[in-house]
């Protein structure tokens, strides 16, 4: 099946050290279930039918949204009343506890933190403060539409083509859109609800002689597929599988690169200053990549929000992409103070995003491997399980994985051991969270960082600082021990 | 394609399915996201690409298991530029006794992670990766040769760093 990497050693190094997977055994109900449920409406389609309707109106659309998402009341002291449905209850949640290993994943690359890991018991400094605040909220809406941000952008980058519309999306209860325009090797993205675009230029990468063909046994290629099928009946396609080195590094300078970034994003309407555009480097005889980061900035503080534009060892600018969201200030909210905030780490329904530039703290690499992986800590051997189970895993036969489970064999659970995390310091930052109806919102939260396991200075997590009562928190389940490996 | 002819067309992927989800998410929502693929793969089933059902559906499950991250993180924005990239499986799907392979394949990128696992993990043909991330085979080629050379880079590092 794996024809082309079949004696890649590394390939076959990453096959080995997987995990076997018992796998839940699926039954075919779930194919005829799906073949007989009714068709879904798309989100659009719902939108044209509600504005069809005589009931749709902008104060109706506005009702919804307080009902599920957000409640503004009077003012209240100066501050106000402000109300967010977060997250969702039951099955959702359920699943969230047991997350830590996937809000692992969620971390964008390059940035290295710590989960909020069940096995820490976050302890407050006592030299942390105890003031408590106000912050401001705001609730971030896409600017245009996706349509038109594609056509800004097509135009800009000369992207020409038939933009395809795939609706495979959900957000809250919507089905949003994603556009994409394929121009050759130039590629133009853009994602709903957040106006979240992407540019890429395959070319801009320069490549070293080819030294190994390799051969597609069905044309996948979509510029000769718009369409997205494939012709079997199409002569194989043969593509380069391993190049040599490229030595030819072009990256621009940093001044260049900052006085280039500038005007992109400025052309496309960021307007940033040259000292708030972080620049990251790397560079090796077979790969050289340079990138210009900016925040969108609310009062002054970066949000999550970042625009990005990287360059490919040739020097030409191989990606630009970022977030046509508009941010709007809705009114001012009471904070805990950052001892209080301390508290809230071992809740993922605390758990906040925010500018990177927060989160390149020192965080070790390894670091979760060190302290254990899913429960278990430094010095604890291996289960009988997982050696046996890394061991006879079988890298020559692909897929990884043998073992398919009955959905009512459950493995035994253990207690995860637990770690003293010393958060020593605060920082206030703009916190970004998702609520139930698929709004997203920019809070008041901390970047909270300490010590744990002999490390210093690693970030702990962002946690909001709004005052209980801002938030309606899914419920929170009943707490299961994380399941180790098998 | 009929109900009859989409069942026997997707029996054979209900294992690899499973596998494939097993990998990413909590095992008790495996059932659950393998229905939403399903249904989507029901919906969408004239534009499944001839003898490549199993990519196909590997395609649309990297669009569930990102959604489905993205309700439990309440993390609209944390998508990776590629949506399906939100579904590479973490480092702590490797064994820890792997040592540095693992620490290196969780150091990745989702997208370095995903096409990765994609040939590692669930066995595919660099043909099939490149429409299970609805991309070209070229440029499914180069991701693969250049998360590789991450990698590989990353262990080197690694193992000079300890010498």
């Amino acid at each position: 099946m794996n024809e082309n990497f079949e004696q890649d050693k590394l390939i076959q190094e990453l096959r080995k050290a997987a995990k076997p997977v018992r796998a839940p055994k699926l039954s075919e109900d779930a194919l005829l279930a799906a073949s007989n449920a009714p068709a879904k409406t798309s989100w659009r389609e719902r939108v044209a039918m509600a504005r069809r309707s005589t009931r749709f109106s902008l104060a109706g659309a506005a009702a919804i949204v307080a009902i599920s998402a957000l409640t503004l009341g009077s003012l209240n002291s100066g501050h106000a009343n402000i109300h967010i449905t977060l997250g969702s209850s039951g099955a959702q949640g359920l699943a969230g506890v047991a997350g830590s290993k996937v809000s692992s994943d969620m971390i964008a690359p390059n940035q290295s933190y710590m989960t909020m890991y069940p096995g820490f018991n976050y302890i407050a400094d006592p030299a942390m403060s105890q003031s408590e605040g106000s912050g401001n909220v705001y609730r971030v809406d896409q600017a245009m539409s996706a349509s038109a941000i594609m056509k800004k952008l097509s135009s800009y980058f000369n992207v020409n083509g038939k933009v395809e519309t795939n609706s495979w999306n959900q957000v809250g209860k919507n089905e949003v859109s994603s556009l994409s325009l394929v121009d050759g090797n130039l590629w133009l993205y853009v994602n709903e609800p957040l106006g979240q675009f992407y540019y890429s230029n395959a070319d801009a990468q320069g490549w070293g002689p080819c030294i190994r063909e390799g051969k597609a046994n069905v044309t996948v290629d979509e510029n000769l597929n718009p369409n997205g099928t494939t012709d079997a009946s199409a002569a194989p396609t043969t593509y380069c599988e391993e190049h040599g080195a490229y030595t030819q590094t072009r990256l621009p300078s940093d001044s260049a690169a900052k006085a280039q970034a500038l005007k992109i994003f400025s052309d496309l309407g960021l307007n940033v200053d040259a000292s708030e555009i972080s620049l990251d480097r790397y560079n090796d005889p077979s790969f050289a990549y340079l990138s210009a980061t900016a925040s969108l900035k609310a009062d002054g503080l970066p949000t999550s929000f970042e625009w990005t534009i990287g360059w490919a060892n040739t020097g030409e600018i191989s990606n630009v992409s970022g977030y046509e969201v508009k941010i709007v200030n809705i009114g001012t909210v009471s904070t805990v103070s950052p001892t209080a905030a301390v508290g809230r780490l071992a809740d993922y329904r605390w758990s906040a995003w925010c500018a990177s530039t927060y989160t390149f703290a020192a965080a070790p690499s390894g670091v979760v491997k060190s302290l254990g992986v899913a429960g278990t800590s430094e010095g604890v051997s291996p289960t009988a399980e997982q050696s046996s189970s890394t061991s006879s895993t079988d890298g020559a036969s692909p897929p990884v994985g043998s073992e398919v489970v009955s959905p009512t064999d459950q493995p035994t659970p253990r207690e995860p051991t637990k770690v003293d995390f010393t958060v020593k310091s605060s920082k206030a930052v703009l916190g970004t969270i998702t609520d139930s109806s698929g709004q997203t919102w920019i809070l008041p939260s901390y970047a909270l960082y300490g010590d744990a396991n002999n490390e210093t200075g690693i970030l702990a997590g962002i946690v909001l600082a709004v005052q209980d009562g801002v938030i309606d928190l899914p419920t929170m389940p009943a707490v299961s021990p994380l399941l180790l490996p098998y | 394609m009929d109900q009859q002819e989409f069942v026997a067309t997707f029996r054979e992927h209900l294992t690899p399915l499973s596998k494939y989800l097993t990998r990413r998410v909590d095992r008790i929502d495996v059932e659950d996201l393998a229905a939403d693929v399903f249904e989507i793969a029901w919906r969408k089933r004239e534009s499944c690409p001839p003898d490549m059902q199993l990519a196909w559906l590997y395609r649309i499950a990297g669009f569930v298991v990102a959604n489905h991250r993205r309700k439990l993180g309440r993390r609209g924005i944390s998508l990776p530029l590629l949506e399906t990239d939100a579904a590479a499986p973490s480092a702590e799907d490797l064994a820890l006794s792997a040592g540095s392979i693992s620490d290196a394949f969780g150091r990745l990128s989702p997208a370095d992670r995903q096409v990765l696992s994609l040939i590692a993990f669930e066995g595919l043909s660099v043909a099939q990766a490149a429409v299970a991330l609805g991309i070209s085979a070229n440029s499914a080629s180069q991701r693969i040769k250049r998360a590789r050379e991450r990698l590989a880079k990353k262990m080197s590092d690694d193992l000079s760093d300890t010498e």
